[in-house]
């Protein structure tokens, strides 16, 4: 019996907030879980807080997503349909990372609010080795590593937040397409567009940041 | 440590513990209903609760306190079974037909049904009754939800912002 001394209760809500949100708005289906966004303020930054999804995820009923026409081609998860083929590459917390083998970019869509963002840089040529909440800084990250030509395999990983580590060999490529300039522009010119997902990106060429936070 | 006695209620007289409300009301129930909440649990494991001595509850009152021991009475036999195994189909169904009347309140008593079963950590009536306000927001716009909450009607600044947000999340609203 310890939680009761949280009782900075929100404007108006009968139970301390962290109790509504534990208890409350975790059960509730997705197109509800949306609509609490509406209702206040303070519900609509409870309703988007990173912990609150995942929270809220690991609540809601398992069922297909994706499936592959021919065992390879798809447009369409359960809720977003997209004008391209694309392949799942990875999953976390939810949260699909798409790539699109024709246009040669990624996705990262959330089923659940039907949302769906594109990657802005362009991760062509790199695999994806893994999609994951870095849990100390909040961020969800992309891992992915390249070759550095045809013959000659280096995984290059990166995590840490300010200043790219390279796990594998110490073989970073940067070029023109690939440099933190270009990859700042991009950014620049998507975040204005889509409030909610916010896209934060690395310094680095190859690493990407999503922050799921309040309306901005 | 052991229990003292074999107390989980199989064996004749069971044993009894007494649970005292903030109001300082004395409730006396049998240790396998009391310890259906986890916070209760330990102290009667460890043989507290018995005799004149008492646990006190200063943050249930004797309203909450007979309501949540109401339940705990109802559930502790399916508890101590292991809930489903041995329970029969009928069981089940007056289980469930006890859990949909038992939550067929006001809200200000389930607002304060979930703060205990929070505090005293019994999971059962916890979902329980969280799914009943979960259900009473389920399906609504938000201006429904703000009224059966009883929030205020919004400011303009507030409405437009609802209207926003409703807006960009069109499907949700279909």
């Amino acid at each position: 019996m310890t939680k009761t001394s949280a009782l900075a209760a929100v404007d108006a809500l009968p139970l301390p907030e962290d109790l509504f949100q534990a208890e409350i708005l975790v059960r509730l289906p997705a197109k509800d879980h949306l609509r609490c966004g509406a209702v206040c303020r303070s519900w609509r930054g409870l309703t988007s807080a990173a912990d609150f999804l995942v929270a809220h995820h690991r609540r809601q009923p398992s069922r297909p997503i994706v499936s592959y026409d021919y065992g390879y081609r798809c447009t369409t998860t359960a809720t977003v349909t997209y004008d391209n083929d694309f392949v799942v590459r990875a999953s976390c917390d939810g949260l699909l990372l798409l790539f699109f083998y024709n246009i040669w970019c990624f996705a990262i869509c959330n089923p659940g609010t039907r949302q769906s963002i594109d990657v802005p840089v362009n991760l062509g040529g790199f695999d994806v080795a893994g999609f994951y909440l870095h849990s100390s800084s909040g961020e969800y990250r992309i891992l992915g590593w390249k070759k550095k030509n045809y013959n000659d395999e280096h995984p290059v990983c990166y995590s840490s937040s300010k200043k790219p580590r390279c796990i594998g060999l110490p073989s970073i490529l940067i070029d023109d397409e690939h440099s933190p300039t270009g990859i700042a522009a991009s950014f620049a010119s998507r975040t204005g567009l889509r409030p909610w997902l916010v896209v934060l990106l690395a310094l680095m060429h190859m690493k990407v940041y999503i922050r799921l936070t309040g309306s901005e | 440590m052991a229990a003292p006695e074999s107390g989980d209620g199989n064996n004749g007289a069971a044993r009894m513990v007494t649970l005292i409300s903030s109001d300082n009301t004395r409730f006396e129930v049998e240790a396998a209903a009391a310890s259906l909440s986890q916070t209760l649990q330990l102290t009667i494991l460890d043989g507290g609760g018995g005799g004149g001595d008492g646990i006190p509850l200063p943050n249930v009152d004797s309203a909450t306190l007979s309501k949540v021991l109401e339940y705990c009475i109802k559930h502790a036999p399916a508890a101590a079974n292991g809930g489903a195994p041995n329970a029969t189909a009928v069981d089940r169904a007056e289980l469930e037909r006890f859990d949909n009347e038992f939550v067929n309140i006001d809200q200000s008593v389930l607002y304060s049904l979930i703060m205990a079963a929070h505090n005293l950590e019994i999971e059962g009536l916890q979902s329980l009754v969280a799914k009943k306000v979960a259900d009473m927001i389920k399906g609504k716009s938000p201006m429904e939800i703000r009224r059966t909450l009883g929030f205020p009607d919004p400011t303009p600044e507030e409405q437009a912002e609802m209207n926003a947000h409703m807006l960009e999340y069109g499907w949700a609203y279909e």
